[in-house]
């Protein structure tokens, strides 16, 4: 089956998750990882709560997909039939991840200029890898990481970036000329929480 | 042991052909600088350069002086005639003072390392940009005999570790996390045996997260060997700030963009992984332009022990 609902309803769903994120005080970055017009996993970052900066949304929805999954279910062939839908671009460490894990493709919202894997400070998702996953005896070596990771870009970003914006005037209720602020750091909103 | 440093910093000096000029009468010489200075101003890529060279040949000083990098003579113009046509308006009483034109190399670069400047020095004088951090990774011992006694022993924890992984059926790597100023072990992990990406360093870091918030019941995770390592239990942490790490291969892309984000100190790595790589063989996260924290990296530690952990 194929997807028939318009990208947007996803992004919207992302978003959703991102906002949700904001509400319990963490950077507001959401996904949903989406199958035939179903949405398989969804989650936001999880980086404050957690302590962990390891714990982006991509990477909390991935594992807990893995963790709900029957065993012998084949996460990367399942994986490799998915499109995530994020609202900021894949960080490097990210997009590596859906890499490995075959994820067929990514639609993202905003671009990450601090650390954004998809093309914004490297080219991740279409690097040639000579990967070939060995340990993981039911799948072919090479199946995945030989292939790139199809990229879709700017969907619903001013939306995105509207509530990064608000996190981040959230987090500095003093400064001095909110408005000014937030346009400033616009390129410097990506810290380490992201 | 070898740092893995950027490409400007282990590059050998290259050189490019640039026109000078000889002057034989010493106290011209800040005369004609500073005419040269104005007239023909060293282009920003070669302000390393000093203008002037002096020689010492058998007691007699001789100078040289820097016209224009021989790229830019115009066509048709040749040595001979460049001076006439380089510095039409310079006083005629100047211009006696050149002596012969020839083309000498001059370094390309300005050198960043004591070993690029002592090569660059002798073709023609430059500035020197001096980094003792970069000086100090690249010195034959950048390490105490003390130090490394210590240091390898976390690689051997490592290692074994990465044994331990072996045994069960994982891929043989494995991480652990150290805080050098306390000697400690923190964290130790090897890569896990069913999920793709529960590599050593992602589930170190999450070990260290863990130190960080107090402990949630039921989703606390027993570390792996724990036995073997000193586990600590305090709060002190933000993040791996000040933290090492020593794996015994290179992390990948995803463990080492995660090492940015834990903001890690320094990490020592046996064997490469050329296929995925991501601090010196597939990219350079740790000094990637762009990503806004950088750390220290060094490769080939122990690394024959943590090849042959491949091979059994
Ligand atoms: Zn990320
Ligand atoms: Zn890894």
């Amino acid at each position: 089956m194929a997807e028939s609902m318009p990208k947007e309803h996803w992004m919207w769903k992302a978003l959703e998750l991102a906002k949700q994120g904001l509400d319990e005080g963490e950077v507001p970055v959401g996904c949903v990882l989406v199958k035939d017009d179903k949405i398989l996993v969804s989650a936001h970052n999880e980086v404050g709560m957690t302590k962990d900066p390891t714990r982006h949304a991509e990477l909390v929805a991935l594992d807990l997909l893995r963790a709900n999954l029957d065993k012998a279910c084949k996460f990367r062939e399942l994986l490799s039939t998915c499109t995530l839908y994020v609202t900021l671009e894949p960080c490097v460490m990210c997009s590596a991840a859906l890499r490995m894990m075959g994820v067929r493709k990514v639609v993202y919202g905003f671009s990450n200029t601090r650390f954004g894997g998809c093309g914004s400070v490297l080219d991740v998702h279409s690097k040639q890898f000579q990967y070939s996953y060995s340990s993981d005896e039911q799948h072919k070596p090479n199946l995945t990481v030989s292939r790139e990771l199809e990229v879709v870009s700017g969907l619903l970003g001013k939306e995105a970036l509207g509530l990064l914006q608000q996190f981040y005037a959230q987090q500095n209720p003093n400064a001095p000329n909110p408005a000014k602020r937030v346009r400033l750091t616009c390129n410097e909103l990506f810290n380490e929480k992201l | 042991m070898k740092p893995v440093l950027a490409d400007k910093y282990t590059r050998n000096v290259t050189t490019v052909d640039y026109i000078t000029a000889s002057v034989a009468d010493r106290t011209q010489l800040s005369t004609l600088v500073s005419e040269f200075n104005d007239l023909l101003p060293l282009p920003p890529r070669f302000c390393h350069l000093k203008r002037v060279k002096s020689t010492n040949i058998e007691n007699k000083k001789k100078y040289y002086i820097l016209m224009v990098p021989f790229k830019q003579l115009p066509a048709g113009v040749s040595l001979f005639t460049c001076v006439k046509h380089l510095l039409p308006s310079l006083p005629i009483e100047i211009t006696k003072c050149l002596g012969d034109i020839t083309v000498v190399k001059v370094p390309d670069y300005i050198p960043l390392t004591s070993m690029q400047y002592t090569y660059a020095k002798n073709l023609w004088p430059t500035v020197y940009s001096h980094n003792p951090k970069i000086e100090k990774q690249l010195s034959k011992n950048p390490f105490s005999a003390t130090e490394l006694l210590r240091m390898k022993e976390y690689m051997r924890s490592a290692l074994q570790l990465a044994n331990n992984a072996r045994l069960n059926g994982a891929l043989p790597v494995a991480s652990v996390i150290v805080d050098p100023v306390k000697k400690q072990i923190l964290a130790g992990q090897h890569h896990s045996v069913d999920s793709c990406l529960d590599h050593s360093i992602m589930r170190c870091i999450q070990d260290i997260a863990k130190l960080q918030k107090p402990i949630v019941t039921g989703s606390k995770r027993t570390i792996d060997d724990s036995d073997n390592l000193n586990i600590s239990n305090s709060s002190e942490y933000y993040l791996c700030t000040g933290l090492e790490v020593y794996t015994t291969q290179e992390p990948c892309v995803m463990c080492s963009m995660a090492l940015v984000h834990a903001r890690i100190s320094k990490v020592f790595y046996g064997m490469a992984n050329i296929e995925m790589g991501g601090l010196g063989s597939v990219y350079n996260i740790h000094y990637q332009e762009g990503i806004n924290h950088h750390f220290d990296v060094y490769k080939g530690f122990l690394e024959q022990d943590s090849i042959q952990l491949f091979q059994k």
